[in-house]
């Protein structure tokens, strides 16, 4: 699975797609510093495609949440469903991310640190 | 008076009139042969035969004078000189039968015959009277003579084994006519039931059924279902002969044309709906006791519903085992009842079998019941082969062998064909190669009927697993990467057991490990937190040169409906 990134004006959306496991942390965590370096204004993180999702994924969504809250970006997983939900709920991440049903309801927020 | 006819030629007649007897068929035929011939053998005006009729036996004239014939004249039973002979079993001769105290004559004869000497002898079958004779009037004298009696004698010898005869054969023909109409009725009645064996894809069912008589109340069905699933099951009407086969018509047609409802709704619900109709259309009473099964090849589950007959039996592998069913009342009882299901992996056992509780109530000479002991013999006799129907049926029949009762008996066995996936599973641990262990589970879970939700976590886990060997048993400069994964389950738990040569983990440092999870923690605790959230019991040991982790989880599937 290769992780894919589109841009938006104020925000940048990185779309995951099928099984997202160890063989994808490499690119997907690649893919996820770049948005840190270029110190986007708002990740989205989708996950409507992903069928299964394991805690290194997790790890590299902790590690973006982490430098979000100290850079001042804003950041939303987007998608969860299924067993990526029930992954997502037994990782307890729910309690610190914000996380919307859709893309388009996270690119459309105004301020998406209100919304947590 | 004329003159007598000669004994040589009364006996002539005798002999030809003996000779005819034995190539008549029709009685109406035969009497009036004899009647007939009787008038030139005992050479008299006229010659009556008289035969009971009916339940009352009153005796009913077939005489040479054609109004009689015509008045169909009775004697009532007991009345008159004949009623006497028919009852006493004795020849009367009487010279003035009009002033016979005994002497009687039926309103209904209006012939103009005019009654002298009489002469009336009983047909007779040993010691059972199949009617009377009597001869009047004979020309050649005025009263019959001893001769005339022995050769009226000898004449209804012949003619009562003639009646016999008649008589045998219209047994016979009625037998037959019963034993076509029995045919026809087991005819019509196996026109209800399906192909006793038939394949279904993976699934074999194949039936033994023995109705005690010709027709019964027993009855086995099998429907595929559009969507793939099967609805099968066997059933038992209460009571038994046409009124039970009747029923069981009902119900196998209701069945059938209720089974596509199953699509949609699940076993018990069906069973529900099925109740309600048959006690709109049973009479007061009358019950079916039916045992349902509902195989869904697709989710690998089974559900079963058992209402009013013995529980279903499956063969794990090892030994055959009552299925652990919620009992029902028999269906056509009270339209408000409720039927309860159990819900099972189909990989429970690869045979199935449902019966009917004429197979264990079956008595032997002994009065031992099958029930008793040879049934759990015969069962665990076949240890599980292709051909233990076979076998059952076989050693039941033995038992059976001379049994005074037998009730209907039937048999539905279901055999899984489908070859189960692989349990175990090798392979080099890399990032890439995680997919393998991730399908193997999954795979492994959907054939033995697990929930998705349960399948779901255990591949998740297991990947958990597998992702920190890679990543932390072995060093990344590591060529040789190997690592096993084995799957079992039992009734209650699935076992997991993975091996692999890189460093392990103790328990100790599993529990140092686990933390719940923080946007804090390092990755690995979050690994750790997900496998001890999803596994009821995790061990991690060495053994033989090798790391170890079991992973045990318990499982819900055999859930009532």
């Amino acid at each position: 699975m290769k992780p894919t990134l589109r841009t938006h004006p104020n925000a940048a959306v990185i779309e995951l797609e099928g099984d997202a496991d160890l063989a994808t942390v490499p690119e997907f965590q690649k893919l996820v510093r770049e948005q840190m370096k270029a110190k986007v204004k708002r990740l989205i993180i989708d996950f409507a495609k992903v069928t299964f999702v394991n805690t290194p994924v997790w790890a590299v969504v902790v590690e973006y949440y982490q430098h979000a809250s100290g850079a001042g970006s804003e950041f939303a997983l987007t998608g969860i469903q299924g067993r990526v939900e029930a992954s997502f709920k037994i990782v307890r991440l729910g309690d610190f991310i914000l996380h919307l049903p859709t893309v388009e309801e996270a690119l459309n927020a105004a301020d998406l640190q209100s919304k947590r | 008076m004329s003159n007598p006819q000669p004994i040589a030629s009364r006996q002539a007649v005798l002999i030809d009139v003996a000779r005819r007897l034995s190539s008549t068929h029709n009685l109406v035929e035969l009497v009036d042969h004899i009647l007939q011939r009787s008038r030139e053998v005992m050479d008299c005006e006229v010659c009556s035969i008289l035969l009971p009729e009916g339940p009352s036996e009153d005796l009913l004239i077939r005489s040479t004078l054609d109004p009689i014939n015509a008045m169909e004249v009775r004697v009532p039973k007991g009345k008159g000189i004949a009623g006497d002979v028919y009852a006493t079993k004795k020849v009367v001769n009487i010279e003035d039968a009009l002033n016979d105290p005994r002497h009687f004559r039926p309103a209904s004869d209006k012939s103009e015959l005019v009654t002298r000497a009489m002469l009336t002898i009983p047909l007779l079958d040993g010691e059972h009277c199949l009617g009377v004779m009597q001869a009047i009037n004979p020309n050649h004298s005025a009263a019959f003579t001893p001769q005339d009696v022995e050769m009226f004698e000898t004449f209804g010898s012949l003619i009562a084994v003639t009646l016999m005869r008649l008589e045998s054969q219209k047994k016979a023909i009625r037998e037959a006519e019963n034993r076509q109409q029995l045919s026809l009725a087991t005819e019509i009645q196996n026109s209800f039931l399906p192909a006793p064996q038939v394949r279904l894809g993976d699934v074999a069912v194949e039936t033994f059924y023995e109705p005690a008589s010709e027709v019964g109340g027993d009855f086995y069905f099998w429907h595929q279902i559009d969507d793939g699933k099967i609805l099968l099951g066997v059933g038992d009407v209460c009571g038994k002969g046409l009124p039970a086969a009747l029923d069981m018509a009902r119900g196998t047609t209701l069945i059938a044309s209720t089974a596509h409802l199953c699509v949609s709704m699940n076993l018990a619900e069906w069973m529900t709906t099925l109740n309600k109709r048959l006690c709109g259309v049973m009479k007061a009473g009358r019950f079916i006791a039916i045992n349902a099964m509902l195989v869904c090849p697709n989710s690998r589950r089974v559900h079963l519903c058992c209402a009013g007959l013995p529980g279903a039996q499956v063969f794990d592998g090892k030994a055959w085992k009552e299925v652990p069913a919620p009992g029902n009342a028999p269906l056509g009882i009270a339209c408000s009842a409720r039927y309860e299901e159990c819900v099972l992996p189909f990989s429970t056992g690869r045979h199935w079998m449902l019966f009917t509780d004429g197979i264990l109530e079956v008595q032997n000479n002994a009065g031992e019941y099958f029930e008793d002991q040879a049934f759990a013999a015969a069962m665990q006799h076949t240890n599980g082969g292709d051909g233990f129907l076979n076998h059952l049926v076989e050693q039941w029949r033995t038992f059976a062998h001379g049994a005074s009762y037998q009730d209907d008996a039937t048999v539905l066995t279901i055999t899984d064909h489908s070859t189960p996936p692989p349990s175990e599973l090798a392979l080099t641990c890399h990032p890439d190669t995680l997919c393998l262990v991730r399908d193997f589970i999954e795979t492994w879970a959907r054939y033995h009927g697990l929930l998705d939700d349960t399948t779901g976590l255990l591949v998740l886990g297991c990947d958990e697993v597998m992702s920190n060997i890679c990543k932390y048993a072995y060093c990344s400069t590591s060529t040789e990467r190997p690592a096993c994964c084995r799957i079992e389950a039992d009734a209650s738990s699935v076992r997991i057991l993975i091996e692999h040569h890189g460093a392990g983990i103790t328990n100790e440092d599993f529990e140092k490990l686990v933390a719940p999870p923080s946007t804090g923690q390092r990755i690995g605790g979050l690994g750790l937190h997900v496998i001890s959230e999803i596994f009821d019991r995790v061990d991690f040991r060495r053994e033989e040169g090798k790391s170890v982790i079991e992973l045990v989880k318990s499982t819900s599937t055999a859930s009532p409906g």
